[in-house]
Formats: structure tokens, C-alpha cells, sequence
């Protein structure tokens, strides 16, 4: 980590802690701070507004932050999940620093190869091609291009070609709604519509919210309560219908 | 290559210097790599002597010192413009665009390079982050391509590298980088090109 952010100059300043991000998870990976106390979004949202005004920011610095980040939202999001008992969360976290930490090495040699095609490549761009496309009298000279082509590469290439671009969801806009909802007035919610009636589903529970971020909120209060035994959750298949028990 | 022109040729040049004005003019009008074996069955001659050919000019560039050099890229050949130049050749073309290829482009291309085929997921444990938009662009730009499916759930695409991607760094073939093993033993190995 040291590796990739050395460069790094932003430091974190939230409630009692300063210092740069990689310590941040450093302490959180040695539980010396706990990072359901930790708001990721607070920190996240400085960061934003400190390269808006800094623009000439390192990439490394942006990309450093960025990872250190993203594994601390990892580490979060999996501390959403409950496990099964004490010992098999204790040793999954063993296993997840282990994880992160051959992952970490791993990284860092790729950076270094990323480092050489970079330098690879710099060579490079001091040569020039011609870019202009054949002339037409001489395109008899060039190879039959069908040549090589055998019927599985033609059919790919057809396909691709007729294959419409996936509307892809983009998350990045769920951030500019004003969040209508949280997450202890839902889990108050669900709370007050399984006392009046034994179970729900999670289709009903949103039935209302035209925003995904809403949806969302809703599902994430469903495993916080799920986490904290208040109930019980039944799928019966991908992607079906999730069933909410309220536990007696 | 038709007897006539032959003739007409073996009368001006001997054959040695007909062979290579012509692998020079096929480099010439040709816009992308030029492999061996489609210069050899153009001009019906052995992918050996092609390769004769190519070196002999490959030199006579470097010795008269011309406006251009001929490079051995991506298994082929390609006429490029003297490095020297590229000052004065900036100049002229007026432009100063720099391909640019960002940091997770290159950390992507790094993993794909050595790791292929892989898939997305697989490029991304390594990062620690998503890749999904990086993958699409690099294949997009015709650095990378789909190599077939994996057999697991899912079937994940795989991907490799192309040709693109051998002449955008200069390399013959993926043989050229220093073996994975060097890089992770070895602290000190040098990874800077000469």
C-alpha cells in the first residue's frame, strides 16, 4: 500500500483521526478502529471536493485513494452480512487480511510491469506511421482478407456487429437524488408492517419507490435486521421473490 | 509475379536488388503490419528469403541514415518513421495528440498480458476495483479481444491481447516481456527498456 500511495499528500481529517487513507485501513484491519464508526461516504465526499478544487492531482494519488477506499467499502459491505458464529467471522477476517494482503503483492508487480509498458510505450510515440489508408489501385496487392477467416470467426464478427449495445444502469447517477429515506426510519418501517401482519415481501415493501437508491436502502435495512435477528429472510429461487418472516 | 514483369525486371536489377525494391514497395502501400508469409506468397519466394530481404533493408536504412526505419512488430513488419524525427515530424503534422492510455489501462493490459486469457473478474481481483469500463475501451481501441468463454457458471468472456497491443509498445511478441518470475523474485531487475 505504502507503494502506491507514497506520493500521497491528503489526509484525512474525520472525528479523532488524521492521517492518510492507507493508515485509516491499516487501524480498521487491526480493529483499532471499528468501521461501522467510520462514515466511508463522509470521507469519500471530502476527497471529491478536494481534487475538484486541486485539479492538477496525481494520477497515483487519485488511484491510490481510490483503492484504499474501495477495499474499505469491501470490508464494510461484508460486515453487513452476518456470519454464521463469532469464530468463522474471526477467521474470515484472518483469511480476508491474508487475502488482501497477497492480493496487495500481487498488485504491486503488475504496477511495476504497468510502469515498464509505460515507459514502453513513451519509446514508442516518437515513431510515426502512415496513416492514410491504401490507395485503391494498389489494394489487389494486399492478402485475400477472407483468408484466414474460418466460419466460427465470420459468425462472431456478424454477431458483433448486430449486437446492440446494453443499456448499461448507471449507478453513479443514484447519488443525485436527494435520499428521500434511511436507513432507521425503513428498518422502523418494515418493523411497524410485520407487527401488524406476520410476513412481507420485499416487492411489497418497495412496491412505492420509483428511486433505486430508496430500493436499496430498503434491502440493506432488511439485512440489518436480519443481522440482528429481528427476522427471518426466504428465497426460494434466483432472482424470486424475497419473502420477510418476522421472528416470534 | 507474372513472367513478363519478371523479364522485364531481371534486364534492369539483378534479382537480389528486384527482390527488394519490391518488399519495399509492399511495405510502402501497405497501411497496417506486413506478415512474411504474405509478402512471400506475393512475390513467390521462400518466407526465408523474405527475411534475407528484410534485413538487408532493415540495415540499409540505418546505415544511409534515411527518413524512415523498418521495424519488426506484432510478428510482422511495418515502415516507421525515424525516431530521430519526431521532433521535426510533430512540427509538420501540426498535432501534438498523444494517444493517451491511463494508468488502469495500462495496469489492465499488464494483467491481460501475462495472465491471458482471463476474465474480467479475474483482472479486477487483482486491481481491487472494477474493470468492466477499462476492458470495453481497451477492446473498443483494438487492444484487446475476446478469446472464447470460460467453462464455469456464468461463462465469463476471456480476453487476450492483440496485435494492436504488440505494435502500440514496440514488442515482436509477448516473449519480449521479462519472464513474471523475474519481476517477483527479483527486486533489482531491470525493467527499463535500453
Amino acid at each position: 500500500m505504502e507503494n502506491c500511495t507514497e506520493s500521497e499528500d491528503y489526509l484525512i481529517e474525520y472525528q479523532k483521526f488524521k492521517g492518510p487513507i492507507y493508515l485509516l485501513l491499516e487501524l480498521v484491519q487491526k480493529k483499532k478502529e471499528d468501521i461501522y464508526e467510520i462514515s466511508l461516504s463522509t470521507i469519500i465526499k471530502e476527497f471529491i471536493d478536494y481534487i475538484k478544487i486541486k485539479k492538477n492531482i496525481l494520477f497515483d494519488t487519485l488511484s491510490g485513494f481510490i483503492y484504499t477506499a474501495s477495499i474499505l467499502v469491501e470490508i464494510k459491505s461484508r460486515s453487513l452480512i452476518s456470519s454464521e458464529s463469532r469464530s468463522a467471522h474471526e477467521e474470515e477476517n484472518v483469511a480476508n487480511i491474508e487475502f488482501l494482503k497477497r492480493r496487495e503483492e500481487e498488485y504491486i508487480i503488475f504496477k511495476k510491469i504497468s510502469n515498464y509498458f509505460s515507459s514502453l510505450y513513451e519509446k514508442e510515440s516518437l515513431y510515426f506511421t502512415r496513416e492514410a489508408p491504401i490507395e485503391k489501385k494498389f489494394l489487389k496487392l494486399l492478402p485475400d482478407f477472407t483468408r484466414d477467416i474460418n466460419i466460427e470467426e465470420l459468425s462472431s464478427i456478424a454477431s458483433k456487429l448486430i449486437k446492440h449495445k446494453e443499456e448499461k444502469l448507471n449507478l453513479g447517477n443514484i447519488y443525485n437524488h436527494r435520499i428521500s429515506i434511511n436507513i432507521f426510519e425503513e428498518m422502523k418501517r418494515i418493523r411497524e408492517i410485520l407487527y401488524s401482519k406476520d410476513k412481507t415481501t420485499f416487492r411489497e415493501l418497495t412496491f412505492k419507490y420509483d428511486e433505486i437508491i430508496d430500493r436499496i436502502i430498503c434491502f440493506l435495512s432488511i439485512l440489518e435486521l436480519y443481522k440482528k435477528d429481528v427476522i427471518d429472510i426466504i428465497q426460494f429461487e434466483n432472482f424470486g421473490n424475497i419473502i420477510i418472516k418476522r421472528i416470534k | 509475379m507474372d513472367n513478363s514483369s519478371k523479364n522485364k525486371s531481371t534486364n534492369l536489377y539483378s534479382e537480389e536488388l528486384w527482390l527488394k525494391a519490391c518488399v519495399e514497395g509492399i511495405l510502402f502501400v501497405s497501411e497496417g503490419i506486413v506478415k512474411a508469409r504474405d509478402i512471400s506468397s506475393a512475390l513467390e519466394i521462400t518466407e526465408k528469403k523474405v527475411y534475407e530481404i528484410i534485413n538487408l533493408l532493415e540495415k540499409e536504412y540505418i546505415d544511409k541514415n534515411r527518413g524512415f526505419i523498418l521495424k519488426r512488430v506484432a510478428g510482422g513488419f511495418r515502415l516507421y518513421s525515424n525516431p530521430a524525427l519526431s521532433e521535426i515530424l510533430i512540427k509538420f503534422i501540426k498535432s501534438n495528440i498523444r494517444r493517451y492510455l491511463s494508468q488502469a489501462a495500462l495496469e489492465t493490459l499488464a494483467i491481460i498480458s501475462y495472465r491471458q486469457p482471463v476474465t474480467r473478474t479475474q483482472v479486477a481481483e487483482i486491481r481491487g476495483v472494477r474493470t468492466d469500463s477499462v476492458i470495453l475501451t481497451l477492446a473498443d481501441k483494438g487492444l484487446i479481444k475476446e478469446a472464447g468463454k470460460l467453462k464455469e457458471p456464468g461463462n465469463p468472456i476471456l480476453y487476450k491481447v492483440t496485435g494492436r497491443f504488440l505494435e502500440l509498445l514496440g514488442i515482436e511478441s509477448l516473449k519480449d516481456l521479462p519472464p513474471l518470475e523475474d519481476i517477483k523474485e527479483n527486486e533489482g531487475v531491470n525493467l527499463n527498456p535500453e
